[in-house]
């Protein structure tokens, strides 16, 4: 079907997509094995080493003097440091990189496929249309499933955590990832336009 | 007959009629011999007025000896 050559932005994007791809395997691969070496050293991860920096929120009122010109929106994010962590605190922060990455290595497997298509110079065939609907799903379901997991996962590493020695701190709680869903949004829209072409395409080729 | 139409195509009738090949008419009609064999199979979904004008021309027919409907 590849009249042309494709162009020199669909290669180049084609190659990012399949560094991101590999690129996102062999760091879930690594994730895997920290988790295993952390569960045998009794919380000692190859990712976190002896010190897990735990993402929190910090109360303004704890945060100290500001110029008067400038003020906290919200409560800021800062980090905590735990020296020695336990198996459980390595697992739980460990867990919460799981989900996106997944999520991650997903979105990105779809788009290689569809990038490859368009590289062939056949875009508009059912599987994309499929591809793209799949996209979507990942999206619009995934990404809030994911957030949700994770807030609990916070949660639960918050609970865990050694007192802040009277600093007022917090974890960030559930908000619904509007942006992925949006992106999903449109990748079932675009799916139906794709379905639309493949069917014109039928239809183009079929015309003498 | 493909796709969900009922449209015959006479073209082989026609060529055998006038002793000409399928390749001597694509040549003289400006049309890819593979999309005048779908046309002839009656695998074409549609076709052009261009081509049925080139076709009728050239085979000095009307459209209705080279396409008929059946029931």
């Amino acid at each position: 079907m590849a009249t042309r050559r494709p162009s020199a932005a669909v290669i180049t994007a084609n190659g990012l997509l399949n560094v991101m791809f590999w690129g996102g395997l062999l760091f879930g691969v690594l994730a895997i094995a920290s988790v295993v070496v952390g569960v045998v050293t009794g919380g000692e991860s190859i990712l976190y080493g002896e010190r897990l920096g735990v993402p929190l929120e910090l109360n303004p009122a704890d945060a100290g003097p500001l110029p008067a010109s400038l003020s906290f929106s919200g409560w800021p994010d800062v980090t905590a440091w735990v020296e020695n962590p336990t198996t459980k605190q390595m697992l739980l922060l460990s867990a919460t990189g799981f989900g996106p990455l997944a999520l991650f290595i997903a979105g990105v497997w779809l788009l290689r496929g569809f990038g490859r298509s368009v590289e062939e110079g056949d875009p508009f065939g059912a599987a994309n249309a499929t591809r793209l609907r799949r996209l979507g799903f990942v999206l619009i379901a995934g990404a809030p499933l994911v957030e949700l997991l994770n807030t609990a996962l916070r949660t639960s590493l918050y609970n865990d955590l050694p007192s802040a020695g009277g600093v007022d701190v917090g974890v960030r709680g559930f908000s619904l990832p509007l942006g992925a869903m949006l992106g999903g949004l449109a990748a079932f829209i675009l799916a139906q336009v794709f379905a639309y072409g493949t069917q014109l395409r039928e239809d183009v080729e079929g015309t003498v | 007959m493909a796709g969900d139409h009922r449209i015959a195509v006479h073209l082989d009738r026609l060529l055998a009629e006038r002793d000409m090949t399928l390749t001597e008419l694509a040549e003289r009609v400006d049309v890819t011999v593979v999309n005048l064999s779908i046309l002839k199979n009656g695998r074409a979904r549609a076709i052009r007025f261009s081509t049925l004008t080139a076709i009728c021309e050239v085979l000095d027919c009307q459209p209705g000896d080279l396409l008929s409907h059946t029931a």
